[in-house]
């Protein structure tokens, strides 16, 4: 089984915790504000 | 809750410019719950609210302003509560004399649809040319629902006859839907150059298109006349029961049932104990 060095090992934990980061916001990030929604639902509807 | 009900944006104007004026030329026909009898237009609507609800539901209470929770729980009512009334549309009849499809297109025509200039009476000219159409999906929608043995109380029915005679009475150029334009047209700070003409084309359509579609709804409800029974009751109808606890809580934001208030101190409670005595409020002055 091959041993990652902790120098190898550093990019890889970064990737995997900016990912975990990455996607709550993202999730956030899509809800635009409730005015915003409110105002064009009521458009829409 | 404006794009799927053309003559209800323009009513309020909600949007503006073009987006506005694309509006105010259409005309969509719609059954007793306000959906879109033409099915893809329908599936459409039904999909378009079932996405804001999702969008509606992603919003946490603790996230938004007191005002923003009301608007949201406010949103959320009226949006359940038309999704739950599609399931009841049979239940509402397309033509009757309080707020049938007929008397929509007319009152939206004749008083909603403004007339401040040029385009406003070209966009009344566009949407008098679908009226027949409409109506005509509302013939069909109605015979449907006749298959079914969904048929209005036969005093409704005489009601909406006696109004679409009235609406028949007149000559075309005496008609409402002329006249109503004829009057609004004459105001006009600047009279548009092509008004006469204009005036000339909506007596045309209302002759060769809107009166005969009328005459049409005449005839179906005639023919239901024969058949119909005076029988009101919303109960009689399949789902009944249903669409009257569904519109018992839509017009009351509650979740009472059609059965007296049991509760201590409700009328009903008083007059059960007035009955056997137990109630001393119910004796009456001494």
């Amino acid at each position: 089984m091959t041993r990652l060095s902790p120098s190898r090992l550093a990019p890889l934990v970064a990737l995997i915790l900016l990912g975990a980061a990455g996607s709550l916001p993202a999730a956030a990030a899509k809800l635009e504000p409730f005015d915003q929604f409110a105002e064009k639902a009521a458009g829409d509807w | 809750m404006v794009k799927r009900n053309p003559l209800q944006a323009t009513g309020v104007q909600y949007f503006s410019g073009a987006e506005q004026s694309a509006l105010d030329r259409q005309l969509v026909a719609t059954d007793g719950v306000g959906l879109p009898l033409d099915p893809e237009k329908r599936g459409a609507t039904l999909k378009l609210l079932d996405s804001i609800l999702d969008q509606l539901a992603q919003y946490r209470a603790q996230d938004l302003t007191p005002t923003q929770r009301v608007s949201a729980a406010s949103m959320e009512f009226l949006l359940k509560d038309a999704r739950a009334a599609a399931d009841y549309a049979d239940t509402q009849f397309i033509f009757d004399q309080f707020r049938g499809m007929q008397v929509g297109l007319v009152n939206g025509l004749s008083q909603t649809h403004p007339i401040r200039n040029a385009q406003d009476i070209d966009n009344y000219l566009e949407r008098l040319k679908q009226v027949g159409g409409i109506i005509d999906q509302g013939i069909a929608a109605a015979e449907i629902q006749e298959k079914k043995g969904l048929l209005p109380p036969k005093f409704i029915i005489q009601a909406t006859l006696d109004g679409l005679d009235r609406f028949l009475k007149d000559a075309p150029a005496q008609n409402v839907l002329v006249v109503s334009l004829a009057a609004r047209a004459e105001k006009l700070p600047v009279v548009p150059p092509d008004r006469d003409k204009s005036l000339a084309l909506a007596q045309e359509i209302v002759a060769t298109s809107v009166q005969p579609a009328f005459q049409r709804i005449k005839i179906m409800l005639t023919r239901q006349l024969a058949k119909a029974t005076d029988d009101a009751g919303l109960w009689r109808l399949p789902k009944g029961d249903a669409a009257y606890r569904l519109r018992l809580h839509s017009n009351t934001t509650t979740d009472l049932t059609p059965r007296p208030d049991p509760r201590p101190g409700s009328k009903a409670s008083r007059q059960d104990r007035s009955r056997d005595g137990s109630d001393p409020q119910a004796a009456g002055p001494c």
